[in-house]
């Protein structure tokens, strides 16, 4: 349930040598004040290597992949702290085949009337660049193409600036239902939650990798600092705490596409416990890179605004601790 | 076989031979025992002419046959110190008569054994220990003080190091000896813990007789690294952590004299499913470890992981026995866990020291 099989396995193996190459921390300190967090050089990336298409059926030239295999590639994207819109459009291929276009999902607020789309929706990743959203009413999914009219996504900010999120703005647009009804809805913001808590597990595991690398690195009192048991030990408990991590959203994501009932819990406490861990990661790795680590554009701060991102989006870890409790019969 | 072949093949087994009324007999437990290791179910690791079932299979069948034993209550392997750590190091260091004579009893709780590490001077630094052995022709004599020796009042035979290389005060001059309790030159006086039972004892070696070494002279420590790897993922154990879980959530679930549960404050509630993610995660991060998807980090980290949840656990509850702490009907229990949550924090290495371990060995700090 948690194993990956070999192409799993080859595709974490591809993109941890690929994408943290692509994103040295000057591109990144560039993209935190660019005025969009389009990062053309690791899109190509994740276009030729196939993941943008993993999820998308094999009819339609994708590789028909379930939402255990985009968290793989979401774990690694957290650690290289991909700018853009891979999560909204990796999400939006689970529902439907964006046919080559850009997508992303709109699942901040659940449309009233299913028939006349209208109104506004927060916190659309990547909504930007993509010419599909995929949105939740009443009655289930819908895609609305964003070039026809009647819809568009305004602005683009927040506290990760590189994954910006943007409202999108309906006026009787139209639209095409997908399959699954309402049901399909709660699946897909499960499946936001796993993707969400694979790049928290993939953030924090970059954390210890840049605290260790900086106290290896880093001499004061005439020798580095990873010699020192205060920096050694705070290191040890923070390994601690990440490395068991990836159990839990790897069960999560194999219940999504067993179509299991346990997913929605299972979801909800990976992306509860891994998001919060993130948190605890990127403080611990600002305080061991002292004041470089408070620095706008050092080497930490992409992961401090990923963190909070990953920490709000779609439940706080006390919103998804009481849907656990609930699951769990314990409310 | 495949995972459901084989758990449908194991539960048929347990509702042929087993029933949980039978878990507090030992002459069942043990009948029991025998029968799943001649099936196959138990002892896989070790070899048929010792004891074991000689199947070594995979780590996930080992797995999916322990979940299924413990569904049903069925008794596994022991986890005590005598099966989970001796026998793997006899099986790595052991002659062929060593194993021939201590593995089988061993298995069948024949045997019982404490460990002689610790002394008074050498706890976290255990390799400065001074406890000697002095070869005299017919075998060892072997002299010095033990402490803090969980179960040397019951144990039938004690594993221990102590200085063979008298010009050594280091690792390098250790061997590793078996050694009778029964015997003349063995005095075991009981320690008291925190919890106000003897756990432990202080076993001076006053001239105690062996003829065991095991592996060669001077490279005991090389030999007792495999037992404390051994006592590590023991004392980390998930299963542990789950069954302390149910019973923090069974104390949590019980009405309180005006009819509420502690379960149905909100606080509670989130403070017991971030506990729960924990235990989860340890238990997934056994099946990680198994697929070869962990890296030489998982491993070092299971026992402060452990500590972690075993203190979280006590502090919960704590919390939920409120004056009960000072007299009342769940003090006993808890207070233990409580108090027992910091020998989990001390033995087989403490906290700090598994940092070390963990900077040192899992993230390859230079010192």
């Amino acid at each position: 349930m948690t194993g990956l099989d070999d192409a799993q396995w080859a595709l974490a193996a591809l993109l941890h040598e690929t994408l943290p190459a692509l994103l040295p921390p000057a591109r990144l300190a560039a993209i935190l004040d660019a005025d969009t967090d389009e990062d053309p050089a690791s899109w190509r990336c994740l276009t030729e290597t196939g993941v943008l298409d993993l999820a998308v059926p094999v009819a339609g030239g994708g590789a028909g992949e379930g939402v255990l295999t985009l968290a793989v590639a979401a774990e690694e994207a957290g650690y290289a702290a991909v700018p853009g819109g891979f999560l909204g459009h990796v999400l939006a291929t689970l529902t439907v085949d964006p046919g080559g276009r850009r997508a992303t999902v709109a699942l901040g607020q659940v449309l009233p009337d299913a028939r006349r789309l209208t109104g506004t929706v927060p916190f659309v990743p990547g909504g930007h660049a993509a010419e599909l959203v995929v949105v939740a009413t009443a009655a289930g999914l819908s895609v609305v193409d964003l070039r026809a009219g009647g819809a568009l996504v305004e602005g683009a900010g927040g506290v990760d600036p590189t994954r910006r999120l943007g409202t999108l703005v309906l006026d009787g647009a139209a639209h095409e239902p997908l399959p699954g009804g309402p049901a399909r809805v709660g699946w897909l913001v499960d499946a936001a939650r796993v993707l969400l808590a694979a790049d928290a597990h993939g953030g924090a595991r970059r954390c210890l990798d840049l605290a260790v690398a900086h106290a290896r690195d880093r001499e004061q009192f005439g020798r580095p600092i990873a010699g020192f048991q205060a920096v050694r030990h705070q290191l040890a408990d923070l390994a601690t705490a990440i490395a068991p991590g990836r159990g839990l959203y790897r069960l999560a994501a194999g219940h999504l596409d067993s179509g299991a009932d346990r997913a929605h819990t299972a979801a909800a406490l990976a992306k509860a416990h891994l998001s919060e861990v993130f948190l605890t990661a990127a403080r611990d790795c600002v305080r061991l890179h002292g004041a470089l680590g408070y620095t706008w554009d050092g080497p930490v701060n992409p992961w401090v605004g990923r963190a909070l991102f990953d920490h709000a989006l779609h439940g706080t870890p006390a919103t998804l601790r009481r849907i656990v409790a609930d699951g769990l019969g314990w409310g | 076989m495949d995972d459901e072949a084989l758990r449908a093949r194991v539960r048929a087994f347990l509702a042929a031979h087993w029933s949980a009324e039978d878990r507090h007999d030992p002459v069942a437990v043990r009948r029991f025992r025998a029968l799943a290791t001649e099936h196959g179910y138990l002892f896989g690791w070790v070899p048929r002419e010792l004891g074991g079932s000689g199947t070594p299979g995979q780590p996930l069948a080992a797995r999916v046959i322990a979940e299924e034993f413990a569904a049903v209550r069925a008794p596994g392997e022991p986890d005590g110190m005598s099966v989970a750590m001796l026998v793997p190091t006899l099986l790595e260091w052991g002659s062929d008569e060593q194993r021939r004579r201590f593995v089988p009893p061993t298995l069948t709780g024949e045997l019982t054994w404490c460990q002689g590490y610790s002394e008074p001077t050498a706890g976290s630094d255990l390799g400065s220990l001074r406890t000697t052995a002095h070869a005299d022709g017919a075998g060892w004599e072997i002299t010095g003080t033990k402490i803090w020796t969980s179960g040397a009042t019951e144990a039938s035979h004690m594993f221990l190091l102590a200085r063979t290389e008298p010009d050594t005060t280091d690792r390098s001059g250790l061997s590793y000896f078996l050694l009778t309790m029964a015997q003349p030159g063995v005095l075991v006086r009981p320690l008291r813990q925190l919890t106000g039972q003897a756990g432990f004892a202080e076993v001076t070696l006053a001239g105690a007789r062996t003829t065991e070494l095991v592996g060669e002279r001077g490279r005991g420590w090389e030999v007792s690294r495999s037992t404390l790897r051994h006592e590590r993922s023991m004392v980390g154990g998930p299963a542990r952590h789950e069954r302390l879980f149910a019973a923090l959530l069974r104390l949590a679930s019980t009405p309180r004299p005006d009819g509420t549960t502690a379960l149905a404050d909100p606080l509670v509630r989130d403070e017991l499913v971030g506990l729960h993610a924990l235990v989860e995660q340890q238990r997934l991060a056994g099946r990680l470890r198994d697929s070869g998807d962990s890296g030489n980090l998982l491993p070092l980290t299971a026992k402060l992981a452990g500590t972690v949840i075993a203190e979280r656990v006590s502090a919960l509850a704590l919390r939920l026995l409120d004056t009960d702490v000072l007299h009342g009907p769940d003090r006993t229990r808890w207070l233990h866990q409580w108090l027992g949550s910091l020998g989990i924090a001390i033995a087989a290495g403490t906290s700090n020291v598994q940092r070390d371990i963990i900077a040192a060995r899992g993230l390859g700090l230079p010192s």
